[in-house]
């Protein structure tokens, strides 16, 4: 499977610049600017310079026969681009569109401006953001603000910035790698394609790797770390994950296990996880664990009453008894039925309508029970210490619950 | 007594910290003078987690042990232990120019830099070069080469190695405190300086030190060490379980453990009920037995299941000739000294410590046995070596008191 990598503007540029420096052997990276000098300083070597003195959608028109080339080998089209200026504002979303006719997979990885960057910055991008989602089968968004709170407060500028870019080194390798994994264990491309291209809403990120005989835990717990995951809270309410373990030939089964057991710990218990697991790692790299993972719009569904289709059966009580006043019923209406609804389902939802009214009773959104973690009071005292692991396991729980003894 | 023949071991261990001051008498035996200790807190696995707290319990300690030897302590020998500590076997080759007239005090140096020549964790620092043998021109198991002739040294050192900065937070939290620390030792070291004679080391031993937060083990062959590591599992875990097997209090888990605990199979039980008494926030209650031996056994019997294949990673358990010696807090458990027997199927005792004078009830307690090994590791050292030269030269001979005699 090809790839490329577009960056747009300046930021996209910077991030092409350093994925390139960190792994020189990285191809099919392409930076497209409007600003000559930028590119001229970018190591990037596929290069589309946009001539400065034009409008920026006059010159996109120059270059977009030149850009449609260079990604019609690729099947999946990686965009990345800091929002909030002109350039990648304006331009993503058009690229984008080509590169979606093209009928390839459009992903795009973007970040949402610093606050200090005014509000013409944000109205830009949130503007940019909306097209992207219209257009791309996933996008990423990344927050510096998320990055500047999780900084020090005396951290330098730079510093924040330099989060923010990491956050991008990270996501961009790795979501290729997902994309073509070629383990033993693989992600269904075709379902990790469909979650991005369901997620109306958020898609997050997380990475961490370690070295040594606890490399797999360090990497977990430097996973929950990452901004976007929260500790790893974020993972609760989203529907689908993707976990990508990747390491040398000494990866082992445990690993991957014990991998899937944390993670499980702290998600939802409808989530869908797919482990993709690959051992090519050169002999002593570091264990790696990379997560996406998708939060699907909650959908709302409005159940209102048919009173012309009321089963005989039924008290006809097109009158609801009277909301409390903490939670105001809207009034049902009878035009806004859904034609098409089951007769047994509408009856039940009217004899739910019949109780006392409660907002729960009209609206009803897919809940989702957060899943108590048993972890804590398996390790005890050693919940907040570093674990004893041996051959994956955790010996810091008690050894007959893991033996499964059962004390009389 | 002069005042340089004091020494003084401090062992900051998972469950207390405790400072053993003791002095050397002429016949190189041990004279305890006094024991401070205090409950540790701030310390998990045998690792500083909260550095202040720590600090303040060596202070506790420190003061207390003062108090009790009516000595005004200045320098200390210092116990470590943590799962970071490891090892390995190294041999050093040193080939000798042919004017070479015989093997001295500089070429022994030399070797054991070459032994050290070895790539470890950037984060890793060395701890201990311990040496095994000795080879001159191929001739095996030289005691002492210095003044023989040959033309090529080879030394094999058992070398132990930790991660620097966990090494430095012990020693930063004495220099707050304004200590001197002599030296510091790996625990289980110091430990089988007290609980194995050397008969017992040529014989071949393994010495376990079961504490609170770790379990630390050496294993002497041939009168040297042959192997030594930590395990980071210890009596707290067998509290940890109880406490959570049979829904009690940290505390009383603890005690219960104490007082009632067996390390023995569960179809060995006494059977019955323990009752456990009311005490402020806890309602009695009454405990199954069968169940607390359960959870105990459970525990104790993977503790050893795992040293055991950690011992044999370095060596085979049929050259341990003197068996096993049981040393640490938790080998009071009842029933300890059977399972160990069962499980590693050689000799096995729970240690006394000999060549002692001092209270007994401190020298008869297992659980001040790596306190009092440092006091002794001490006065070795420093019986080897010349008085004037002893801070220049005590890191390069350290290696000459593990040598078979």
């Amino acid at each position: 499977m090809s790839c490329r990598i577009v960056g747009v503007g300046n930021a996209g540029g910077n991030f092409l610049d350093r994925l390139l420096l960190n792994n020189p052997f990285f191809s099919g990276l392409v930076a497209i600017n409007n600003d000559l000098d930028a590119l001229t300083s970018s190591v990037v070597p596929m290069q589309l310079a946009l001539p400065p003195e034009q409008e920026l959608l006059t010159a996109l028109e120059q270059v977009l026969p030149q850009f449609e080339a260079e990604i019609q080998e690729a099947s999946v089209i990686l965009f990345c681009a800091g929002l909030g200026g002109e350039t990648a504002s304006t331009l993503l979303p058009h690229l984008a569109a080509a590169a979606k006719k093209a009928k390839k997979l459009t992903l795009a990885c973007v970040t949402q401006p610093f606050s200090f960057e005014g509000k013409r910055a944000l109205s830009l991008a949130v503007e940019a953001i909306s097209s992207l989602k219209k257009i791309c089968d996933g996008v990423v968004i990344l927050d510096n603000n998320r990055f500047a709170s999780s900084s020090a407060s005396k951290a330098a500028l730079g510093e924040t910035f330099t989060a923010s870019d990491e956050a991008m080194q990270v996501f961009l390798p790795n979501m290729l790698a997902m994309l073509s994994s070629k383990g033993p264990v693989r992600i269904n491309r075709s379902h990790l394609l469909k979650a991005l291209s369901r997620a109306e809403e958020k898609i997050y990120f997380g990475y961490g790797q370690a070295s040594g005989s606890n490399r797999l835990h360090e990497a977990v717990e430097r996973l929950f770390k990452s901004p976007q995951l929260q500790g790893g809270r974020v993972l609760a309410k989203c529907s689908a994950i993707f976990m990508q373990l990747r390491g040398p030939k000494d990866l082992s089964f445990a690993e991957a296990q014990a991998a899937m057991q944390e993670v499980e710990r702290v998600v939802g218990e409808e989530s869908d996880i797919q482990l993709s697991v690959s051992a090519e790692e050169p002999a002593g790299a570091a264990l790696q664990i990379f997560i996406l993972a998708v939060e699907e719009k909650a959908e709302k569904k409005e159940v209102v009453p048919n009173v012309e289709k009321i089963p005989a059966s039924v008290p006809k009580k097109s009158e609801p008894s009277e909301p409390s006043p903490a939670a105001p019923l809207p009034k049902p209406s009878v035009k806004e039925l859904p034609l098409d609804l089951p007769e047994l389902n509408l009856s039940e939802e009217i004899l739910e309508f019949q109780k006392p009214a409660t907002a729960k009773s009209v609206t009803k959104v897919k809940q989702m029970q957060g899943a108590l973690n048993f972890t804590a009071a398996q390790r005890g005292r050693f919940d907040k210490s570093e674990p004893t692991i041996v051959e994956g396991e955790d010996l810091d729980t008690p050894t007959y619950l893991r033996l499964g003894l059962k004390l009389s | 007594m002069a005042r340089e023949q004091l020494f003084v071991g401090l062992e900051i261990g998972t469950t207390k910290i405790c400072v053993v001051v003791s002095e050397s008498l002429p016949d190189g035996s041990i004279h305890i003078l006094g024991v401070g200790e205090t409950p540790s807190r701030g310390v998990r696995k045998g690792e500083i987690i909260d550095f202040s707290s720590v600090s303040e319990c060596v202070r506790e300690a420190i003061i207390d042990a003062e108090e009790k030897s009516n000595v005004e302590i200045r320098s200390v020998w210092v116990a470590i232990s943590g799962a970071h500590l490891q090892s390995f076997n190294n041999r050093g080759t040193l080939i000798l120019p042919e004017d070479h007239n015989a093997i001295n005090d500089e070429d022994l140096r030399m070797v054991e830099m070459n032994a050290k020549e070895v790539i470890l964790p950037p984060s890793n620092a060395f701890l201990h070069t311990i040496i095994q043998n000795y080879h001159v021109d191929g001739n095996k198991n030289v005691i002492n080469p210095e003044g023989m002739m040959g033309s090529r040294l080879d030394a094999d050192f058992h070398i132990v190695h930790g991660v620097k900065t966990r090494i430095q937070n012990t020693l930063r939290c004495l220099e707050n405190m304004k200590l001197d620390v002599e030296d510091v030792v790996m625990n289980s070291l110091a430990s089988a300086q007290v609980v194995l004679t050397q008969h017992q080391k040529d014989l071949g031993a393994l010495v376990v030190d079961i504490g609170g937060g770790t379990t630390d083990f050496i294993v002497y062959v041939d009168g040297a060490v042959r192997h030594s590591g930590v395990l980071a599992l210890g009596g707290d875990h067998i509290t940890n379980d109880v406490s959570i097997g049979l829904r009690l209090p940290i505390v009383r888990a603890e005690l219960l453990k104490i007082e009632e605990g067996c390390a023995l199979p569960p179809e060995r039980s006494l059977g019955g009920k323990i009752n456990l008494k009311n005490d402020p926030g806890f309602s009695g209650c009454e405990i199954d037995r069968k169940a607390l031996d359960t959870v105990i056994h459970a525990r104790m019997n993977e503790i050893l299941q795992l040293l055991k294949r950690e011992v044999e990673r370095g060596c085979h358990l049929d050259l341990l000739g003197a068996g096993v010696m049981l040393t640490g807090g938790c080998t009071r458990l009842k029933g300890i000294a059977s399972l160990a027997k069962e499980i590693f199927q050689l000799p096995v005792q729970v240690t006394t410590m000999d060549n002692l004078s001092g209270p007994t009830s401190t020298f008869e307690n297992p659980q001040y046995s790596t306190a009092i090994g440092l006091t002794k590791y001490a006065n070795a050292v420093y019986s080897q070596i010349p008085e004037e030269t002893f801070f220049s030269k005590i890191t390069n001979t350290l290696g000459g008191l593990f040598r078979r005699r």
